[in-house]
């Protein structure tokens, strides 16, 4: 028995429901990979957006989405490190040169 | 559950379109290009999967002396076996084994933010992530343990094991009886990643 007809995690890759799910996972982690801010502040940034989620009594707070938390964790991290608007400085294998920041 | 994970069509468009957004300023601005994102995720997707998990706990099950080297200290015991580049990135660099005996189940759950130990399981199911499974996970194990076809004795102890930033648990199964004469391969096809997270036991063999 398994818990639900999508519980059939034993394929060889991991699997995402929607385009954007995958690619919102593959910035944050390319973006951690390249470092541009370490995986901790992503995860953390995480935390604190399902954390409010959790604790949100808004009737509008909208129906459980693990990758719409995981989106708006991105969105935060992306600001809180200027990338849009201060861009690192990078090399030609697109890792961040090092920064001020760590 | 289908029902309750029923997806407004408005917000997943409107998700799609904050990602693809937030991509193309990342690509304007030189902070990464798509080719990059590719490759992290090509990567993830071959190589940080179930498939690492089920060599480790095969390596547990045929090598007592590993079985306890990977409990003590999971990074250590892992850097033993042929196992993918990178295995210490994203969420894999506070692996911690925890083991099945008898009289002993272990369940890991993350109350937090789902954190999962990705290298050895890959992408964790998507019922993993939802609050009421990781509720009651947490409030009556034994009770959902039941519903999903575990029953365990009465006096089995039932260790939840609550995944965090500093310690991202995966389980070792119990190995099934009536598997000495088992290849390695024909013993990794009865681990399931259900298995590893705690709420399956390990598969019986045919």
């Amino acid at each position: 028995m398994t818990l639900h007809s999508t519980c059939t995690t034993d394929q060889a890759a991991p699997s995402f429901d929607h385009e954007w799910q995958r690619r919102a996972f593959g910035l944050a982690l390319a973006l951690s990979e390249f470092g541009h801010y370490p995986w901790s502040e992503f995860q953390q940034s995480l935390i604190d957006t399902i954390g409010a989620w959790e604790t949100s009594t808004d009737p509008g707070r909208g129906e459980w989405q693990y990758y719409d938390h995981w989106v708006s964790a991105l969105e935060h991290v992306v600001k809180q490190r200027e990338l849009l608007t201060k861009p690192l400085a990078t090399d030609d294998g697109d890792h961040a040169v090092a920064d001020d920041h760590h | 559950m289908t029902d309750q994970f029923a997806y407004p069509a408005d917000r997943e468009k409107s998700s799609a379109d904050r990602v693809a957004a937030l991509e193309h300023l990342l690509i304007e601005k030189g902070v990464i290009t798509a080719a990059t994102v590719e490759k992290v995720l090509s990567y993830f997707e071959s190589e940080m999967t179930p498939l690492n998990g089920k060599k480790i706990v095969v390596k547990a099950w045929t090598d007592p002396d590993f079985a306890a080297r990977v409990v003590d200290d999971t990074p250590a015991a892992l850097a033993e076996l042929d196992l993918p580049e990178g295995m210490a990135g994203a969420e894999g660099e506070h692996l911690q084994a925890v083991a099945n005996v008898p009289g002993v189940h272990n369940v890991v759950i993350c109350t937090l933010c789902s954190c999962f130990p990705w290298p050895v399981l890959g992408l964790p199911p998507y019922w993993y992530k939802d609050p009421v499974f990781r509720a009651r996970a947490a409030r009556e194990p034994r009770t959902v343990l039941a519903e999903v076809g575990v029953a365990l004795p009465e006096d089995t102890e039932i260790k939840v094991w609550d995944s965090s930033g500093h310690s991202r648990w995966f389980v070792i199964p119990e190995r099934p009886s009536g598997t000495e004469d088992l290849t390695d391969a024909e013993l990794m096809d009865l681990v399931t990643t259900e298995s590893m997270i705690g709420v399956a036991l390990a598969g019986q063999p045919a």
